[in-house]
């Protein structure tokens, strides 16, 4: 599977942070042993078409991809230029996209890379294309007050292109996705849509009992619900995924979860009972960037050497939504 | 009894004396979203049992929680 990222070049680490909480209990260390991260790459003044465009080049040049022959492009994020127009249509103007392709955004979170395989694989199937560029871009920290620390430790920018042919349609397996919308309020940017327009009202700070300030133009996560909704969720869609694939857990050379966090994967990997060479944590220097987190970390492994042409990978997604998916890709 | 109070300490990082079956846990300065998230993935650990949103609102005491380790 083709794939690459891009990363804003900002750098936010964990010695930064404990300086601006100046809370014994938020420390460097401390805050590295909670969440697996020891900095994350942050936005200063570009926007997610910018990162889009960023990693789309990088897989246009590292895999020697003629641009011309592109004729879908799939954008999934949740901090878009504008409201409207669709961000992949600003996209495809500044990559030089053929006028003759089909371009979308999809608004989805943490699950956004698993569903855009099964919408690659559908398009993909039907005949209705035959290259499709997917771009997972996120800009989280837009959302997020800089005094939030239960956000702000663990969420990071950054941005993934995938390239999806006929080929990649073919091993890519059969899908497991869940959907309950009665999360929603657990993760949330209550104002700013058209439920709770932006306004004074609004944008005033409050502080929580954590400590932590935002207001309501800011990302709120309750954390422990979030946390307990993957312990839920997440073990019984491998399971399920598994079993639709007709495959036993040690058939899978890799699982790639989305790196919310180290905590909450140790947590999946000790309950899925799956070996620690066979479980990929990489948060370290980029934290959680939604649905980026997957690409990043499959081209990370491949890098390695971990996984490559043959290997069996479960994908899961899981978040915000509530949404969650998985599959299994043989490379 | 003993032993999942020392668990429910060790979770939260507190100091053993502090976890009373009786001790109110907002009053405990570990009891804070990353106690509840040690505390919940302790649960699901040891119990098996995973908590849904208005379980984890309704724990008040040490006692709330000792009722889930069965």
């Amino acid at each position: 599977m083709r794939t690459a990222f891009f990363l804003p070049s900002g750098d936010l680490s964990n010695e930064t942070l404990a300086e601006n909480y100046n809370d014994p209990k938020w420390s460097a260390t401390k805050i590295y042993r909670k969440t697996g991260i020891r900095s994350r790459h942050v936005v200063k003044d570009e926007l997610v078409s910018d990162l889009a465009v960023g990693a789309a080049e990088r897989l246009f040049s590292e895999y020697g991809i003629d641009r011309s022959t592109v004729d879908f492009l799939l954008l999934c994020t949740q901090s878009p230029d504008y409201f409207l127009p669709t961000t992949a249509c600003l996209v495809q103007d500044r990559l030089g996209l053929p006028t003759s392709i089909g371009a979308l955004d999809f608004n989805l979170g943490c699950s956004g890379f698993v569903y855009g395989l099964s919408l690659a694989q559908g398009l993909l199937s039907t005949g209705a294309a035959s290259k499709i560029m997917m771009i997972m871009a996120e800009t989280y920290t837009r959302h997020i007050h800089p005094m939030d620390k239960s956000t702000r430790t663990i969420f990071g920018d950054g941005a993934a292109a995938t390239l999806l042919d006929g080929d990649d349609a073919a091993r890519i397996g059969k899908f497991f996705l869940g959907t309950d919308g009665s999360g929603g309020p657990n993760l949330i940017v209550p104002a700013g849509g058209m439920a709770r327009p932006r306004s004074a009202e609004t944008s005033k700070e409050e502080t929580d009992e954590g400590g932590n300030i935002r207001s309501l133009d800011n990302l709120y996560m309750n954390g422990p619900e979030i946390f307990s909704f993957t312990l839920r969720a997440v073990p019984e869609m491998v399971r399920k995924t598994l079993e639709k694939n007709n495959l036993a857990g040690e058939d899978i050379d890799l699982y790639v979860f989305h790196q919310a966090n180290r905590f909450i994967l140790e947590n999946l990997r000790e309950r899925l009972e799956i070996p620690e060479e066979r479980f990929y944590i990489d948060v370290e220097e980029t934290g959680n960037t939604v649905s980026a987190t997957i690409p990043i970390a499959l081209r990370n492994a491949l890098d390695k050497g971990l996984i490559g042409e043959g290997s069996k990978v479960l994908v899961a997604g899981f978040g915000v939504g509530y949404s969650w998916g998985a599959t299994v890709l043989c490379l | 009894m003993e032993e999942k109070l020392a668990l429910i300490a060790e979770a939260l990082d507190a100091e053993k004396e502090l976890i009373k079956q009786h001790a109110v846990l907002e009053e405990l300065e570990e009891w804070d979203s990353m106690g509840i998230i040690a505390v919940i993935s302790m649960l699901d650990k040891k119990y098996k049992v995973q908590l849904k949103a208005d379980q984890i609102k309704a724990l008040k005491t040490v006692n709330d929680i000792l009722a889930y380790m069965r």
